[in-house]
């Protein structure tokens, strides 16, 4: 009797099951399974703990405070820095703009906090990089309609005759009457903006109107494409919190698809972005530029992302259920692809991923074998003849899989055949490094200690073939 | 009755043959530091590191601690005792901390090779003494592999080095102080008087 009753209360009160035993209970683990999605995704990387999964996950840890401490940082002033050949960064340890420059003029992402802002830094910044009527500001894309974002666009309207542009589900009583995306639209559109190519992804949430952009910039002459987030904190609204996980999980497809290997957010503390910059001022800009993480590391950033948001929406939600995202990697073992060794090794936050398909292809148009993965998550192949080290590539692919309430991601990794050499040189490199550091590289911890030594050192060294001495 | 204490003292004389018997001695693989017990404050001398009594040595690493606010050390080598089997790899480590220590050290053959046997030098440290004093040479972290990559234990040992003031300063000292003697003998209050 007393079962029957809690049941139809459990369905009776269908909008309030905060109150129902069992729905708090799979809301619970349902919060939970993310939060440690979250963590494990993050591979341990501290950058990715300290920056993304700290940030984005400040909600669903009941540590918000964290967020109001940089939102003190608003105050601490970046000066211009370059991160490309023809981007830059100025603003504030808290919140800035990017500033593009091209032969047509100038592009900037977000105009800042205000006009007063705008006119003592922003204005002479532009000015310094060659600002002038034959280089004028041409455009600025809003990533949402906050004023810590939008606030100095009337006066970059008004005063160097900038177009706004804006997700149109933002942009009711804008003064600067921006030009707008379809927000509702949640395709990616590549566009051309005063001569800058951008991808254009509504990506709400945030706001109604966030959009992120994809800018094409160049690296020491080489096109790289950096991605801009459209905005940061989650909101507790259900519906907004599902259009952010939308948004987190198309963000992840087009970083992805389009092989992005560099990001960054105009509140600089949120991914780890003022770390970068401060990094370039202290040592210069560097090539490859600092800002470029990789493909591998942004994916997982963003799943990390994807899982508190999930997470938080567990919380405010408990009707809804979505699968757990798992970060995989995919690793050659140590001294492979090498010209009589072809295997590599499939995990995850949680362990080896076995009976997985893995495929191996030689450069981009030669062999392909697929192999499954044992106990160990570890693929093996038979090595093609004329396998040629410091010649062919070798490019192992995990598709991904799904099981009940997961979604195991893909992953993909490429290396140059070697006898083992590069390998032997880079473990040398980082003896001493440990787990949870950023010189540690799991692959090369080949006894799993959690400290690089001359155990794993020695390990790669008897794979090396007899008499090689590898210039060591 | 009878029988039983022969029996008794035939086990009690094999025991005492067995633990007297001698048998192949096998002895502990040693790591040790050699090199001057003594030496003047401001110059160069070596420390060597030393296996002996090593079986397939394939691999090692060591740290070496010591008192960075008397000695420096200005570079490691490798020594030829791994070398003898064939290529290998070599770092010669980094020094850091409070005290400074040298950590990770290491060399290790390279290819599917057997390791060396013996005795032989792992290592040639080069250090530059700073000031008077004495300091501990020690050994830690100490890592041994043989060819299967299996551990090989040993016993390590430690160095003390006393550096002391160069010549020069001592023929300052003792004219300094014969100087004073000299004084003090000439001065009216420091003459002998002889009753």
């Amino acid at each position: 009797m007393k079962t029957l009753k809690t049941l139809l209360k459990c369905s009776a009160l269908s909008t309030a099951l905060a109150v129902c035993p069992w729905a708090q209970a799979q809301s619970t683990a349902e919060f939970q399974r993310h939060m440690e999605a979250s963590t494990r995704n993050t591979g341990g990387d501290p950058s990715l703990v300290q920056s993304w999964r700290a940030f984005y996950c400040n909600l669903p840890d009941d540590n918000n405070r964290i967020v109001l401490e940089q939102r003190a940082k608003n105050v601490i002033r970046m000066p211009l820095t370059r991160l490309f050949d023809d981007v830059w960064y100025i603003g504030s340890e808290y919140v800035g703009t990017y500033i593009i420059k091209n032969e047509r003029g100038f592009v900037m992402v977000d105009s800042g906090n205000n006009a007063q802002e705008v006119e003592t830094y922003t204005v002479p910044a532009l000015r310094s990089l060659g600002l002038s009527a034959s280089l004028p500001l041409n455009a600025v894309l809003l990533t949402h309609g906050h004023g810590d974002h939008d606030g100095g666009m009337n006066y970059l309207r008004t005063n160097l005759g900038a177009i706004a542009y804006l997700g149109a589900a933002d942009a009711a009583g804008k003064a600067y009457q921006p030009a707008t995306w379809v927000s509702t639209d949640r395709a990616p559109k590549n566009v051309t903006i005063a001569g800058v190519p951008v991808t254009v992804l509504a990506t709400p949430g945030h706001t109604p109107g966030a959009t992120a952009y994809v800018i094409e910039a160049h690296d020491k002459g080489k096109p790289v494409r950096l991605f801009v987030s459209g905005g940061s904190s989650m909101q507790a609204a259900a519906p907004l919190i599902r259009d952010y996980l939308d948004s987190m999980e198309r963000t992840y497809a087009l970083v992805k698809g389009q092989k992005i290997d560099s990001a960054s957010n105009p509140h600089v503390y949120w991914d780890g972005s003022v770390n970068l910059v401060k990094k370039i001022q202290a040592e210069g800009l560097r090539s490859p530029s600092q800002f470029i993480i990789g493909n591998e590391k942004l994916l997982r950033a963003l799943a990390v992302g994807r899982e508190c948001t999930a997470a938080w929406l567990a919380r405010q939600d408990a009707a809804t259920s979505v699968p757990v995202w798992r970060v995989s990697a995919l690793d050659f073992l140590p001294a492979t692809p090498a010209p009589n060794r072809l295997a590599a090794r499939l995990s995850n936050g949680w362990g080896p991923l076995a009976l997985q398909q893995v495929s191996f292809r030689v450069n981009a148009d030669g062999a392909v074998c697929t192999a499954t993965t044992d106990a160990s998550g570890v693929a093996t192949c038979p090595v093609p003849a004329g396998l040629r080290a410091g010649v062919d590539r070798v490019t192992a692919t995990f598709e991904g899989g799904t099981g009940p309430g997961i979604v195991d991601l893909g992953s993909e990794t490429t290396a140059t055949v070697d006898f083992g050499c590069n390998d032997l040189l880079a473990v040398k490199a980082i003896i001493g490094a440990r787990r949870n550091t950023a010189a540690y590289v799991p692959r090369l911890d080949v006894d799993g200690s959690g400290v690089i030594d001359i155990r794993d050192v020695s390990a790669i060294a008897r794979l090396i073939p007899a008499g090689l001495s590898c210039n060591a | 009755m009878m029988m039983f204490s022969r029996l008794l003292a035939t086990s009690c004389a094999a025991l005492m043959l067995s633990i007297l018997a001698p048998v192949p001695a096998q002895a502990i693989p040693t790591v040790t530091l050699s090199g001057p017990a003594s030496v003047t404050a401001g110059s160069r001398f070596t420390v060597d590191v030393r296996a002996a009594d090593v079986a397939d040595l394939y691999a090692y690493q060591f740290d070496l601690g010591f008192d960075s606010a008397m000695f420096r050390l200005d570079g490691a080598e490798e020594g030829g005792f791994l070398a003898s089997a064939g290529p290998t790899l070599f770092d010669p480590g980094t020094v850091a901390g409070d005290p400074d220590t040298l950590s990770f050290l290491f060399a290790t053959l390279l290819g599917p090779t057997a390791g060396v046997e013996g005795d032989g030098i792992l290592a040639t440290l080069h250090f530059t003494s700073l000031a008077v004093g004495s300091s501990v040479f020690e050994l830690g972290n100490l890592v041994l592999l043989d060819a299967g990559l299996n551990d090989i234990p040993a016993a390590i040992g430690q160095l003390d080095v006393t550096a002391v003031p160069e010549p020069a300063s001592w023929a300052l000292i003792l004219a300094g102080g014969a100087l004073l003697v000299l004084r003090r003998w000439r001065s009216p209050g420091g003459r002998r008087v002889h009753a």
